[in-house]
């Protein structure tokens, strides 16, 4: 369970904050979708979830603990828990896929093994289950510079598999892909989404998309919660809430 | 002409003038290319027969050569690296630390081997260990600048994406930098290797050893045609330093 308690975020040098006030509580079994025009504070308020940005006021409590004034070492202990995945995957250039999706171990381990890359057989096994899950079990020995933009993303997916996360959190995943692979990305996260029993949080721009799949959704404009609700809820008076004037635009997408 | 403006025709001027200035400063003046003829008499009379029979003695100062290049060049690489981390902005883990590398690195830099090589060769006497010396303090100066401009250039996201699995600091940084500039890495490091050997030689003129005092030798005690074997020498020495950096850094690519 995630609460956010009045929380805002400004960024040094910027006047207006980046997150303003913003109070909600998420529970198990939510598959939210956060919308907001770019620069409305999304990504803001998705790496402030696991503690990536910090907070200029507020708290935020992860399964019952609060994330400021946490030190570094309690910050990644509570990281290890949480997978996220990214607009532009992050995958580690020049590896594997199996070594991509191993080093989802890296917060639960020793540095030093980390450093020198020894898997236990028992590691290994279970990513290569993470990456049957997302079908890319054939792929295991591959580069990752080789894949397409779904396969990369689906290696992201499995390295996160790999945290065995009760939170999982997505910044823009599809953002770089075609709707097909899109939509196939977004039905592989729900489906994982139910068997693991996650909280799913996602920053998405395809509005068709949030309110196929969320459970539920929330807007954001200029750093302020606008709207939180269902997909039956996404009334006009909310998409323009949501996007200004400029609503229209969303129509044609 | 659509790309010529008339400021171009000042910009000519200066440049003929600045031109013609050097030429004054360095006494070059073109009628003496006339005697060019001179220069290829001299090698076409003198050079030859090449003295084959000194073959054994020079290819073995040139493994000394090659010796004190790929040493000084390799040690220099191992304490640059480490180095290039604290001298970088986006890993150095203290502004303080970030100033003071960089600085160092420019001192070692600014010192051309010649000066160490004669300073070493004082202090420690003639031979080859001190022109290992020289090299290696000049190109931790240079290889660490260089390397630490690639860590500066490099995709932070790998990195952002190893801090959210709970990686600790130093394996995300080495995890999600190290691979991305792994082989420009390996390619600066073949290049110094190539420029070292060529300032082997110079070092070989003050009592380094190897191939560059052999040539030395023999230029001095007017033995050209031993001059020529030496050339012949070193032209294959640095071309097959080329050869093997072009086809290691294919492999590692």
């Amino acid at each position: 369970m995630i609460v956010l308690e009045d929380v805002s975020v400004q960024y040094k040098g910027v006047d207006e904050d980046a997150i303003k006030r913003v109070s909600i509580t998420i529970t198990e079994g939510e598959f939210v979708c956060v919308l907001g025009k770019s620069g409305a504070g999304k990504s803001t308020f998705l790496r402030s979830l696991n503690g990536l940005q910090s907070l200029s006021s507020g708290e935020i409590i992860v399964n019952n603990i609060a994330l400021s004034n946490l030190k570094e070492r309690e910050l990644r202990l509570i990281r290890c828990n949480i997978g996220m995945i990214f607009q532009h995957f992050h995958l580690i250039p020049r590896l594997t896929v199996l070594q991509n999706a191993l080093t989802g171990t890296f917060g639960k381990r020793k540095p030093w093994k980390n450093l020198i890359g020894l898997f236990s057989a028992e590691e290994k096994q279970v990513a290569m289950n993470a990456l049957r899950a997302v079908e890319l079990e054939d792929f295991w020995n591959r580069r990752v510079e080789e894949l397409s933009g779904g396969q990369k993303q689906r290696v992201g997916i499995a390295r996160t598999l790999v945290q065995n996360p009760k939170i999982f959190l997505g910044d823009e995943p599809v953002s770089s892909l075609d709707p097909s692979t899109a939509i196939k990305i977004f039905k592989l996260l729900k489906q994982i989404h139910e068997e693991k029993k996650l909280v799913t949080i996602i920053n998405v721009h395809d509005v068709q998309l949030a309110k196929r799949f969320a459970t539920r959704i929330l807007g954001l404009k200029n750093g302020e919660l606008v709207f939180d609700g269902t997909s039956d809820e996404m009334s006009e008076d909310v998409m323009k809430q949501i996007y200004g004037s400029e609503y229209e635009k969303q129509l044609y997408y | 002409m659509i790309w010529f403006k008339p400021k171009y025709v000042l910009y000519l001027l200066a440049i003929i003038l600045i031109t013609w200035w050097s030429m004054n400063v360095t006494g070059i003046d073109l009628r003496n290319f006339a005697q060019i003829g001179n220069a290829i008499d001299f090698v076409m009379n003198r050079f030859f027969p090449i003295e084959w029979s000194l073959f054994p003695r020079v290819l073995q100062a040139s493994f000394v050569t090659l010796a004190v290049a790929f040493l000084g060049a390799f040690i220099a690489l191992l304490l640059a690296l480490p180095l290039s981390f604290m001298a970088a902005r986006n890993t150095s883990s203290h502004s303080f630390f970030y100033g003071f590398t960089r600085i160092s690195l420019s001192g070692l830099r600014s010192v051309p081997e010649i000066v160490f090589g004669i300073i070493f060769v004082v202090a420690l006497g003639l031979g080859p260990f001190p022109a290992v010396l020289a090299i290696m303090l000049h190109n931790i100066g240079v290889l660490g600048k260089l390397i630490s401009e690639l860590i500066e250039a490099a995709d932070l996201g790998p990195q952002e994406a190893m801090k959210t699995v709970g990686a600790t600091r130093w394996v995300s940084v080495l995890f999600s930098i190290l691979p991305q500039i792994w082989p420009n890495v390996l390619s600066h490091y073949f290049y110094r290797f190539e420029v070292a050997i060529r300032t082997s030689l110079i070092l070989g003129f003050i009592g380094g050893g190897g191939i560059g005092q052999l040539l030395f030798n023999h230029f001095h005690s007017f033995y050209y045609t031993a001059v020529a074997l030496d050339i012949l020498m070193i032209m294959a020495l640095v071309i097959a330093i080329d050869f093997i950096g072009s086809f290691v850094r294919k492999r590692v690519i």
